[in-house]
């Protein structure tokens, strides 16, 4: 699964640890999900939509839409 | 990562050195034992020492970095405070056990009373364990520590099963039972490079 996560969070000017600490999650956790190593469960998802003010499919697309 | 946590992490005091030489200390130890180097259980104790200093030194840097990275959330605060506790109280009882069937004297009841308190430290470190997972809230976090549990599982058993194949057709004798709990270690640490080395 692709993401925006990197670009998004630049546009904001957020470092990780800016975005993790609104996630209520780890660094670690926002640069696995930025780089592609991990897929955020579906409650995390919607919890990275509702920070960035976008629904779910402006966040992550699968790999054949990207 | 980002260039000022790489310069962070560079600053970290380094956990793979003493994983390495936990690995070599126990494989050395070992080999002095099944080859008869050691007879003695006085000297054998005394291989026990670099063990437990690369071990406290994998759980201090392990630590350290995480101070430094600012990764410590509560749980692996929790989980520390656990592991450590049960882990010094496994330590002493080994001692207090070393003691009374050295020096002590103190009878077969006392010694059999005493040889069970190490196993509870064992417990208390698997429980610390299964906790941090339960308490675990980053989910990301939690998927690195099962991976590191799991490859610590097949660490295990696959060491086990292989030296009870090899003991069966008599290559090789019957192990120390308390190895597979140092099979286990080792897999922790196997485990905590493989998420270092591949996240």
């Amino acid at each position: 699964m692709k993401n925006r996560l990197r670009v998004l969070r630049a546009e904001r000017e957020w470092s990780q640890q800016d975005l993790a600490e609104r996630l209520g999650v780890s660094r670690q956790s926002v640069n696995a999900i930025e780089t592609g190593r991990y897929d955020p469960s579906l409650p995390l998802a919607f919890r990275i939509a509702e920070v960035f003010g976008l629904p779910i499919e402006a966040i992550f697309q699968r790999d054949s839409e990207a | 990562m980002t260039t000022a946590t790489r310069e962070l992490a560079l600053q970290a005091p380094k956990t793979g050195p003493w994983i390495i030489g936990y690995a070599v200390t126990l494989g050395l130890s070992f080999s002095l034992f099944h080859s008869g180097t050691i007879t003695d259980p006085a000297i054998g104790a005394l291989v026990w020492i670099p063990i437990a200093i690369c071990t406290a030194m994998m759980v201090w840097t392990s630590w350290r970095r995480h101070r430094l990275l600012g990764t410590v959330s509560d749980a692996v605060r929790l989980f520390w405070r656990r592991f450590v506790s049960s882990a010094a109280f496994m330590f002493g009882s080994f001692c207090l056990l070393a003691f009374a069937q050295m020096v002590g004297k103190w009878g077969p009841q006392a010694e059999y009373v005493i040889a069970i308190l190490p196993n509870l430290g064992f417990f208390g470190m698997v429980w610390s364990i299964h906790r941090y997972v339960l308490d675990e809230v980053d989910e990301y976090l939690r998927s690195q520590a099962i991976r590191q549990l799991l490859i610590a599982s097949f660490v295990t058993l696959a060491a086990v099963v292989l030296w009870a194949t090899l003991a069966n057709a008599k290559v090789l004798g019957n192990g120390w039972v308390g190895l597979v709990l140092l099979f286990w270690f080792a897999g922790l640490g196997v485990g905590r490079l493989c998420n270092e080395l591949r996240p």
